[in-house]
């Protein structure tokens, strides 16, 4: 696997301008990032601290591109969790 | 009819239904044979069973009336609604063992990460040290699914309510709550993630996590690399395994994290629920590493909701990994606190190495049923050797100290 799964790759393709929520993994401090994501129309939702991650939202087609960026190491979406009890 | 083989309650419940209405009963034969042939006409029963000869029904109380005097049967008891109060489960797992030692939880700070709590529940009176909110529709960390709450309850309520009959396994624990599941009881990882970091920010020891997402999975998501991460900084983490069983290859993220402490459930019994995710993970490792009871639990209930089956205002009943997951959460706080030292990696392996094998396999029940008793055992330091009585310097010793000789005193 790349930067990211091929069933992503394929559904990001697909969503044109349609907005997704994603989880970006980046080679280094993420918070350098921010304003880059933000020039593409990325909302950066939440940056975390133990591992170098971003929450992100944004265009399907825009957050496609940072697959080519050197800082990108990988990106996932942000999939739904629930509980186990019932 | 012959009162004799009808267990006591089951008499009394006959007399107050009414003769159209039926009553659950289990009919125990004489002979396995006449469990399998003798059973009131037009009536397919619920089961039969093996080990006995049984079988459980519903019929009228004059089919009662009428089993009751046919020599082939044995006895008719009534068929009641059965559920594990932590009462039970508790003692199951040897805890109160552990607090008769005096050890309870105290001072070590509990993180649950969930729906939230209900911070006026009296079963937490006192020991609600912080709580923040990650869902982004929410204000605050009150629980409005029910699910946290009892999650909470299971690892440190006090079971102040009852007298103690529903205490918590380390019930004088602090808890410090991030609300990261909506009202429906469902969230996004990033949620969780944010929650499981400010859990850490706070200094917790043990995180619980009693959810997941879709499986399997190989501990490489985002999720399962931020519980490891928090495993890293020094906090045990434990997670639920899923309820995808019993299908192999069903746990889910961020149960396949590597460094966690993945829970299935067990049953009072010491049976797996069959709903139990297994293992392996889709990297081939085994997983769940332990199995706790997870089966009809009873414990808080936050007020307003209706999550489980509500006992009453204060209590409720639940079952899945996430009633097994706040089991391990509490044990691990009371070897913690018997063992302050102790690193993430070494109370997994002393919970591990402590455990009852119930006989499945490793995919199904890790390492086995944990006992924590036996783990604290481990944990504990050993009594201290007591100290020689110097003895007391005498005349002749202090005469000869005086003038720098040596010897044997004559």
């Amino acid at each position: 696997m790349g930067k990211a799964s091929v069933e992503l790759l394929e559904k990001l393709r697909a969503a044109g301008t349609a907005q997704v929520q994603l989880i970006v993994r980046t080679t280094d401090e993420p918070g350098r990032y921010v304003a880059l994501l933000k020039e593409r129309g990325i909302e950066v939702r939440q940056q975390f601290r133990l591992t170098r991650r971003m929450a992100i939202q944004g265009p399907a087609a825009a957050c496609l591109s940072l697959v080519q960026e050197p800082w990108v190491e990988v990106l996932e979406e942000d999939r739904p969790v629930h509980t186990w009890g019932k | 009819m012959n009162t004799a083989k009808i267990a006591t309650g089951l008499v009394q419940t006959m007399a107050t239904t009414p003769a159209e209405e039926t009553i659950p009963i289990i009919v125990k034969y004489r002979t396995e044979v006449m469990a399998a042939q003798k059973l009131v006409a037009g009536v397919v029963p619920d089961f039969r069973y093996k080990l006995v000869p049984a079988a459980a029904m519903r019929v009228k109380p004059a089919d009662i009336h009428a089993l009751s005097e046919d020599d082939s049967v044995a006895h008719i008891w009534q068929d009641l609604p059965v559920h594990t109060c932590l009462q039970d489960s508790a003692p199951l797992i040897n805890a109160p063992a552990v607090w008769t030692a005096g050890v309870r939880g105290r001072g070590v700070k509990i993180g649950i990460v969930d729906t939230g709590i209900d911070p006026d529940h009296p079963d937490f009176a006192g020991r609600i040290v912080a709580g923040a909110n990650f869902v982004p529709t929410g204000t605050g960390y009150r629980d409005d699914n029910g699910h946290g709450t009892h999650v909470a309850g299971i690892a440190a309520g006090d079971g102040s309510v009852q007298g103690g009959k529903y205490r918590g396994i380390a019930p004088e624990a602090s808890l410090y709550v991030a609300k990261v599941l909506d009202a429906s009881g469902s969230g996004m990882m990033s949620w969780v993630m944010a929650g499981i970091e400010w859990a850490v920010e706070q200094g917790v020891r043990v995180i619980n996590l009693s959810l997941g997402g879709p499986a399997p999975c190989d501990g490489t998501d985002a999720l399962s690399e931020t519980c490891d991460a928090a495993v890293a900084a020094g906090v045990v983490v434990c997670v639920a395994a899923g309820n995808m069983g019993p299908r192999a290859s069903t746990v889910g993220s961020p149960g396949c994290a590597r460094q966690v402490i993945t829970i299935g459930a067990s049953d009072k019994l010491d049976d797996i629920a069959s709903f139990s995710s297994r293992g392996p993970t889709s990297d081939g490792r085994t997983k769940p590493d332990l199995v706790f009871p997870g089966v009809d639990i009873v414990a808080p209930r936050a007020k307003g909701t209706t999550m489980g089956f509500p006992m009453d205002d204060y209590y409720t009943k639940a079952s899945g990994t996430s009633m097994a997951t706040p089991h391990a959460t509490g044990a691990v706080a009371l070897l913690l606190q018997t063992a302050p030292g102790l690193s993430p990696a070494q109370v997994k392996e002393l919970l591990t190495q402590t455990a009852k094998d119930l006989g499945f396999e490793a995919n199904t029940q890790g390492a086995g049923r944990a006992d924590v008793y036996q783990a604290y055992l481990q944990a504990a330091p050993p009594p201290e050797e007591p100290e020689q009585p110097t003895k007391p310097e005498g005349c002749w010793q202090a005469i000869q100290r005086a003038l720098g000789m040596g010897g044997r005193m004559p």
